[in-house]
């Protein structure tokens, strides 16, 4: 990269740094976007209620769970057992189950 | 009021043609059923405190010492009601050059005219059923309203769905995970008899009416019959399954005390929940107001308006049993 640039000319050279800046605050706006998202469905989660807070990932998707706690097959199941059951949250998103709501990232909005 | 179409079709005078009420023709009214599942609390109170209490463990094996044992739990339960009202205005005066000029009168106050009586009795009440059937009990979200604008009437009251589902958040009420809801009708019977058979069993003896929309209760009516070929029964075999009437589409559950009720409240939601009579209550407070108005007028305008409360819950949560569709808040 360095041995390329060399051969560029001055302005050519600030043209490249100044496209690749641009870049870094494309990118850092949408991740700011995503996290902004992200901490506003979490706080909404949170305001409903006591415990009402639980969040588990999937094959780098994040679920909002749905429910305090939820019996399946005789079993009471709470927020902290789902989210060191990755086999049964596999299980959950693959039945497409209403429990988890997917939290949404707002790629449209990011790339604007 | 818009009687433009009217007066398009029939012009823009009234002529005595012989028309009278039995010649205007109104669609049916949807009637209110679910509110008659709860029964009434009447209190001024707007938020009802009651209490439970548990004793927990008691028994111990014996032992010539003194050792005290059992503690008793008291927990606060508190149902609220909310607000509701009717603001009407209108300017009877547009009826007299039309067909519907016999609704007129040549009395000054516009309050006294055939008009008000009539959109008061066939369509006010009526409509105020209707709504609190189809938007409120059920789907009801409570949102204050923006001062100055009217809001939605899904906005007056928190109705079962939000009760529920907030019970559910707050890890209250346990949603029993089913699956998917079959769409044939024999798996769906399967379904909801498994559905029963998860209740808690402490509940489960006591008579339940399993809540559900109507298409899913036609659907429960219909897998019980090809499961069983209940052509004779004590059950009823042939139950009223489209429900525009003030009948309850119930259909029983075999082996059990429980019975499945179509709700058109419930639309299209897959939610389906139970708990017995004595846990489904309403409040109420100037209830006489559902079924009276004030009518006023100023000028040549008539004004109709009139208020009352509403609320309803479970006092015990634990008995409330839901599968895990529609859930969110």
């Amino acid at each position: 990269m360095e041995n390329s640039n060399a051969a560029l000319s001055l302005e050519e050279r600030f043209a490249l740094l100044e496209k690749e800046h641009q870049q870094a605050i494309q990118e850092s706006a949408a991740k700011d976007a995503v996290i902004a998202a992200q901490d506003q469905q979490l706080a909404a989660a949170n305001a409903q209620g006591a415990n009402a807070l639980s969040v588990v990932s999937h094959e780098n998707k994040h679920y909002q769970v749905l429910a305090g706690q939820f019996s399946i097959d005789d079993k009471v199941i709470t927020h902290s057992q789902l989210k060191a059951d990755a086999e049964l949250v596999a299980k959950l998103v693959k039945e497409k189950s209403p429990l988890l709501l997917l939290i949404e990232t707002p790629k449209a909005e990011a790339k604007a | 009021m818009d009687i433009q179409d009217v007066i398009t079709e029939y012009g823009n005078f009234y002529r005595d043609g012989g028309q009278n009420l039995s010649r205007i023709l109104t669609k049916p009214y949807i009637s209110s059923q679910t509110e008659a599942l709860f029964g009434l609390i009447p209190t001024d109170d707007t938020s009802y405190q009651m209490g439970s209490t548990e004793l927990s463990s008691v028994l111990q094996p014996f032992q010539p010492g003194w050792t005290p044992k059992g503690q008793l739990k008291a927990s606060p339960i508190l149902l609220t009601q909310t607000p509701f009202k009717v603001d009407l205005e209108e300017q009877p005066d547009k009826l007299e050059a039309s067909w519907l000029g016999f609704l007129a009168d040549s009395k000054l106050n516009r309050a006294e005219w055939p008009f008000v009586r009539y959109l008061v009795e066939v369509h006010l009440y009526n409509k105020m059923d209707e709504e609190y059937e189809l938007e409120v009990i059920y789907f009801g979200k409570h949102l204050a309203p923006t001062p100055g604008v009217a809001g939605a009437a899904a906005d007056s009251m928190d109705g079962i769905r939000t009760v529920i589902n907030r019970a559910v958040q707050q890890s209250k009420i346990t949603p029993i995970v089913m699956g998917a809801i079959p769409t044939d009708p024999k798996a769906f019977c399967e379904y909801i008899e498994s559905f029963v058979e998860k209740f808690s069993r402490r509940y489960r003896g006591r008579a339940m009416e399993v809540c559900m929309n109507p298409t899913l209760a036609r659907r429960y009516a219909k897998g019980r019959h090809e499961k069983y070929k209940l052509d004779t029964t004590d059950a009823p075999a042939k139950p009223i399954l489209d429900g525009n009437g003030d009948a309850l589409l119930q259909v029983p559950i075999e082996f059990t005390k429980h019975t499945v009720v179509g709700l058109d409240s419930m639309g299209d939601s897959l939610k389906i929940w139970a708990t017995h009579k004595d846990n489904r209550k309403r409040l109420a407070k100037k209830t006489i107001n559902t079924r009276s108005v004030r009518i006023e007028s100023a000028k040549r305008e008539v004004f109709i308006f009139t208020d009352f409360w509403k609320g309803l819950g479970f006092p015990m949560l634990e008995a409330v049993f839901t599968n895990e569709q529609d859930l969110v808040l």
